[in-house]
């Protein structure tokens, strides 16, 4: 569906509009709001929040061909706000990644999806180990794939920073997965 | 001998500069000290005859002995060479140190893994679906028309109420605002300090300065209900004249009777000892507030405006 004829349609007040949009986005806001949330049901919270802050500037939405990034900016903002009145969050160790979604299958067979799941579900762990900066800069580079001037937009530091704090991210992402790994040992395949 | 005397006399050992006795002292050293011998046959050339092993556990110790190990300079630039970003001097680099670095190489490795892996949590799946709990959240809710832009109403020509719902609309968003409660606290914490400057400096010695105006007040006050009382109790006398009136005067009069003459001076009495005097006091009232607020204004050390005058009723 052209993304621009829907985000007219939805302008337009469309109620039709608006559903397929909620229902294009409900998962990359869903996504957007786990990682700031400290469980299902906050991130579920999170996510309507965000879409009801959509609904009520719909004057205000990006062009279709920037319309992503600015919704992760609005989705960002909208989390950090709900988790500022709110103040306390939480430790990450609390979350569970199999209680915060269906994890996708895209293996062919179940023993290569199972093998999958279970990776996603060792770096999902790792990724909530970190600390926020990282893994806010993780989520919007790495998870939304915003280029890094848009993610220098987002967290108004140049993009320099965004490229030396992200690739930190990465590297200590990646230490936390060999710590968690138990059957992975320090002896890894070379790249 | 140490190592570091031994490493200041490598290039007397090297270049065949050293006495005899120096010559044993290093070989007594090297033949304990695996490190430096080894560092000893590379820069001699002796080491061409050392197996892989060698060659790996010496190009080790120089690199440790030299710049430190390259792991740092390796792992600045592992998400480049993951990312495909890295030029192909570089990457043969980086691929030669991940070939004898294991640790390095794990790295690289979850590094990978990770970064194939972040993408595909992009779209979450929530276990129960937000859609119809999003349409019945924003069902009831009317867009903003303010920001609307194809229903946004023209300011010209649009007429009074266009306008008043458009204030409206954005009082109410500006109202939903999280922080709204904090932006209005700021101003009008703002607005106090521009109009009375500091208010513990300004209202300090307040009471004070107050006390001679509220002085005046209890004086003004006093003053006409004490006619008011004076007033009163002459007009019970004339009432009672009226109604009771001596036998000569009552002979003289019987056009008018008692009961209009009391009528009248009652209305009379009303007309100049309450409604005159209750109006005496009101707009004393008034000057005494016009002169409170401006000392209130002097003493915050704004300047206020004359007090306006009261209507003369």
């Amino acid at each position: 569906m052209d993304l621009a004829s829907l985000l007219d349609r939805c302008r337009q007040g469309d109620d039709l509009a608006w559903e397929a949009l909620v229902r294009q986005f409900e998962r990359r806001v869903y996504s957007i709001a786990s990682g700031y949330a400290s469980g299902p049901d906050e991130a579920r919270d999170l996510a309507q929040d965000i879409f009801v802050r959509l609904y009520e500037t719909r004057g205000k939405w990006a062009p279709a061909e920037g319309f992503t990034p600015w919704l992760v900016r609005v989705a960002r903002n909208v989390c950090l706000d709900q988790l500022r009145r709110k103040k306390a969050r939480p430790p990450a160790e609390d979350i569970q990644a199999d209680e915060m979604w269906d994890l996708a299958s895209p293996g062919a067979s179940p023993e290569a999806e199972l093998e999958t799941v279970g990776r996603q579900r060792l770096v999902w762990r790792a990724l909530q180990a970190l600390g926020e900066l990282s893994r806010e800069v993780i989520q919007l580079k790495e998870i939304q794939g915003l280029s890094l001037r848009e993610v220098a937009a987002i967290l108004h530091v140049p993009i320099g920073t965004v490229k030396s704090r992200s690739n930190r991210a990465r590297l200590e992402l990646a230490e936390q997965v060999l710590a968690l790994d138990g059957t992975r040992g320090q002896g890894g395949t070379a790249v | 001998m140490t190592c570091e005397s031994f490493e200041t006399r490598l290039d007397a050992l090297l270049d065949g500069r050293c006495s005899a006795d120096q010559w044993r002292e290093a070989d007594a050293h090297v033949a304990g000290c695996l490190r430096c011998r080894r560092v000893f046959d590379a820069l001699s050339g002796r080491a061409d005859d050392m197996d892989d092993e060698g060659h790996e556990s010496l190009s080790q110790a120089v690199v440790a002995r030299t710049s430190g190990g390259a792991c740092g300079a390796a792992r600045d630039r592992l998400c480049d060479l993951v990312d495909g970003a890295l030029s192909p001097f570089d990457s043969r680099l980086v691929e030669g140190h991940l070939a004898h670095c294991l640790a390095c190489a794990a790295l690289a490795s979850a590094l990978e893994e990770s970064s194939s892996l972040l993408p595909s949590f992009a779209e979450l799946e929530p276990r129960v679906g937000i859609v119809r709990d999003v349409l019945a959240a924003t069902s009831r809710r009317q867009a903003d028309a303010t920001f609307d832009a194809h229903a946004r109403p023209s300011l010209v020509g649009s007429g009074s109420t266009g306008l008043r719902e458009r204030v409206s609309a954005y009082i109410a968003r500006v109202a939903q605002r999280p922080r709204f409660s904090v932006e209005v606290a700021y101003v009008l914490t703002l607005l106090l300090l521009v109009v009375f400057g500091n208010p513990v400096v300004a209202f300090r010695d307040a009471s004070a300065r107050v006390q001679p105006h509220v002085s005046d007040v209890a004086h003004a006050v006093s003053r006409p209900l004490a006619n008011a009382r004076k007033v009163g109790a002459n007009t019970l006398a004339s009432v009672e004249r009226a109604i009771r009136p001596n036998a000569g005067q009552a002979n003289a009069g019987p056009e008018r009777s008692v009961l209009v003459e009391g009528g009248e001076l009652l209305y009379q009495w009303w007309q100049a000892h309450v409604v005159a005097p209750f109006w005496s006091v009101v707009s004393e009232a008034r000057n005494v507030a016009g002169r409170v607020l401006d000392a209130l204004g002097r003493a915050a050390g704004v300047a206020t405006a004359e007090p306006t005058k009261p209507a003369v009723r």
